[in-house]
Parts: C-alpha cells; structure tokens; sequence
C-alpha cells in the first residue's frame, strides 16, 4: 500500500497572542484542506501532535476537543513525544493507511507557547528531559551546550562554525514569508548576542513560537501527489547524561538505516534535508548522525555552502527550528510540509532545483525519540 | 516539584554517591554551574557545582559533596542532595 501526500497548510510562526490554540487549528486544517480538495466529512481518522497544552492551559484530551472544533466523530488519536510529536503523529497515519484500514488521514502538528513568560515555558520543555536532569536545575540549553562544549573539544572547532549555521538559516527564512523570523543576521549579530548557556548564544537556540501545520495523506494516487518513500521511528535513553556517547543521536543513527533500508533509497538520491536544529550543534549532529557528513565534519555544510538552497545538499530551507519557529508539535509536520512544497515546486525564492527525494529528521529532547520521513516525486 | 515522600524515598539512598570521584565529560553555566561526570564506578553524573568550585574544564577530577539543594519555605521539608567539587 503506497501513501501520498495531498494538500497542507502551515499558519505564521511566530508569537501570535490574537490566535488560541482552537484558532491555530482550524486555521491549518481548513487550509490544508483547500489545498488538498478535500471535505473535512470525507476525512476518516486524525493524528493530532501536541505538547504542552496540558501543563499551559490544563488541558487534556485534545483529540476531542478537534472534534468539536471540526463536528466530527471519527477516531481522532493524540501523539506526544516531545519535540518529535510532529513527525511522530504523521509516522502513525502512515503506518494506519499502510495498514489498509483508513484511507486517508488528517495529521495536525499544533503548539501554542507564547501566552507564559519564558522561563515557565522552559521549565515546561523540561519533562522532556530525566528528572536527574530536572533536579540539577539544567534547561535545555544547557543540556545541548553540554554536547556542544564537548563537541567543539573533541574536534577543535570554534562558536564561529555554528553560527554559519545560524547565519544560513536566517538566510532562507528571509525567504520564507511564513518564517518567525523572517530576516538575514551576520556575524557580528551573532557574536554579539547575550550567552544563554555556555557556549551557546541567543543565535543558537531556537525560539518559543506560536503555530501549526497541518497535512492531509492518502492511499489514492492523484495526479499532483507527493509519494512517502518511508517513515521510521527509533528511540533512546530519555537521559542524555547516562549515553556513552553525548555527541551522536543513536536514535536518529537507527532511523535513518531503517530509513534507507525501507526505502530503498541512497544518500546521494537525496536532494534536500530538514533535519532538528533546535540549537545550532544540533543541525551538525543531525547532519553526522544522519550519515551525510563525516564525525565531526558536519558543519562544513554551512561552512562550504553546500546547505543553501542553491548548493550541493540543501538543509532546512524552511529556515529550520532557529529561524522558521519552534512551535513545538507543529515543526515535524512543518519539515514534511516543506518538503512536499520543495518537490511539488511551490517555494519560490528559496526553491531548490529539480528537487525530487526528501529527508525530514525530527527529534524530540536530547534524542530521546528520532523519526525520519523520506517523501518523493 | 518533589512531594514529601518522593524527598524521602530519594534520601535513603543518598549516601551511596558521597564521596565518590570523577572526571568532568562536559561543563556549561545555565542558570547554575553544571557538569557531567564519568564517576570511578563508571557511572555519569549531572551535577550543579559547588559554588567555591565555579567554573570546570573538561577532564578536571572532581568529587561528589553533600549540600542542601534549595531553600525550602515554612512548610516544606529541607532538601539535600549532591555537587561536584573540584580536586587537585
């Protein structure tokens, strides 16, 4: 059973404090739908990603609150597994229409961040992390600073390398009208931004957004449909502190040969990447683990330009975590939309050429769960 | 937040780690001074750092010390835990 993508829809990242979580949702679902010619009657099961709901608002049971929203009383499932709950959510409708059983499936990636101050949030963002690592009094930051102050030991390299990830990320988010961050920044910003956690600054660290994307996929092939090629998920210790190795994601190393092996597919038929940037080390580690790029090699991407959307293997062209946004359930299902606009050559100024294979990557925590979606032509 | 119990089910095993040495893997200052460790008993460890200790390098020998982890109010029941120290 083949599964195809139909239509989606990703509403303005950002901090949109006119917009509730309801509003967010029926915004990227009724446009999905548009786009995808289809009636919301006619959709027969729902995923729906989302984090953080029931620590800001105390609400559970978001599934039925979709229901209410749309009058629908078809099964509609709620995914969770921290930042990857995006990809996650679209990985079980792959999985259910490959079953058969359904026909098509709505996936809808929603968060909404912004109506607390920071600091509450971060504390949130923390239960995806170990409570060992919760009692130290670390955040997140400082849990993927741990990774980069190792990292850049281990392979002498300096904060300049991950701020051209910064810098390239900006750089197609400017291009990005949907983007959070909807502008360039050169090195000078980025030297000159406030340490968040040594040593990562403003600049590496991907922001507290507002927003949601939602996608429609299906088992009849239609004429301007986009084919997943696989979906997989693997997983890991939910402590980064208790990992042999806390520069490399196992669980993304998993994926990705489960990834290949389902798909067929080789690393040099793929065209484009989105892969989990939420700190700037982390693109580098998506890129290594991933299998593109050598250990410790991975942030010649940027470097060498090969990850712009004219060079060699484009990264993040949506402007990745840092500068499209962190919605947190939302960015999975933004990486996929991404790369079914890219193949279907919707994106304009930052269009990747003859773009046919994609690769979405999407964490959640410290690596604790990795998924990984391949679309193609 | 740790309830009552959770505090005392933790602090019976609290003398397991005391005094027990390391090798600092990674360091950052967050809000706190942290580092994790790869402990004698092969074990690693993610610890604030005392705060006569401040700063650590990668590959620095600390151990583990006994302090109280916060400032409990009226009600609450006074919290201990462990940090890194530094050693020559």
């Amino acid at each position: 059973m083949k599964v195809y993508i139909k239509g989606g829809y990703q509403t303005k990242f950002g901090e949109l404090w006119d917009k509730s979580l309801e509003n967010l949702i029926f915004e990227s679902v009724s446009y999905a739908l548009k786009d995808a010619n289809l009636d919301i009657k006619k959709v027969e099961v729902i995923y729906i990603a989302n984090m953080l709901s029931p620590q800001i608002y105390n609400q559970n049971h978001i599934n039925s609150l979709v229901s209410g929203i749309f009058k629908v009383n078809i099964p509609i499932i709620r995914v969770e597994s921290a930042c990857a709950s995006g990809g996650v959510a679209i990985n079980q409708a792959y999985i259910a229409l490959k079953s058969g059983l359904f026909k098509n499936a709505l996936v809808i990636g929603v968060e909404k961040m912004t109506d607390l101050a920071n600091q509450r949030i971060s504390k949130f963002l923390m239960s995806a992390a170990s409570t060992e690592e919760r009692s130290s009094g670390i955040s997140f930051a400082g849990l993927y600073a741990l990774i980069a102050q190792k990292y850049l030991s281990d392979y002498k390299i300096t904060s300049k390398e991950l701020a051209n990830i910064s810098i390239k990320n900006h750089f197609h988010a400017s291009l990005n009208e949907k983007s959070h961050f909807p502008f360039e920044i050169n090195i000078d910003n980025y030297n000159n931004s406030p340490i968040i956690s040594s040593p990562l600054n403003l600049f590496d660290c991907s922001p507290i957004s507002d927003g949601a994307c939602a996608i429609l996929l299906c088992t009849d092939k239609q004429k301007q449909s986009v084919e997943f090629a696989s979906s997989q998920v693997a997983t890991d210790s939910i402590s980064l502190a208790k990992r042999e190795n806390i520069c490399e994601f196992k669980s993304t190393k998993i994926a990705s040969l489960k990834s290949f092996e389902e798909s067929g597919i080789e690393r040099k038929d793929i065209d484009l990447l989105e892969v989990h940037d939420c700190f700037t080390i982390a693109e580098i580690l998506s890129l290594e683990d991933l299998g593109f790029y050598k250990k410790g090699e991975g942030y010649k991407s940027s470097k060498n330009k090969d990850s712009y959307y004219y060079g060699k293997l484009p990264v993040n062209t949506s402007g990745g975590l840092k500068a499209c946004g962190h919605p947190v359930s939302a960015t999975g299902v933004k990486q996929v939309l991404e790369l079914f606009n890219q193949i279907k050559g919707r994106c304009n100024k930052r269009q990747v050429r003859n773009a046919r294979i994609g690769l979405a990557q999407n964490i959640g925590g410290t690596g604790g769960t990795a998924v990984i979606n391949i679309l193609k032509k | 937040m740790d309830s009552t119990i959770e505090k005392w089910r933790k602090s019976n095993n609290l003398h397991k780690f005391l005094g027990l040495k390391g090798t600092v893997i990674s360091f950052t200052k967050d809000e706190f001074y942290i580092a994790l460790a790869k402990m004698e008993n092969k074990s690693n460890l993610l610890l604030q750092i005392v705060s006569e200790s401040n700063e650590l390098g990668i590959g620095d020998k600390v151990k583990i010390v006994l302090r109280r982890v916060k400032k409990p109010n009226k009600s609450e029941v006074i919290e201990y835990g462990y940090k890194f120290k530094k050693i020559n």
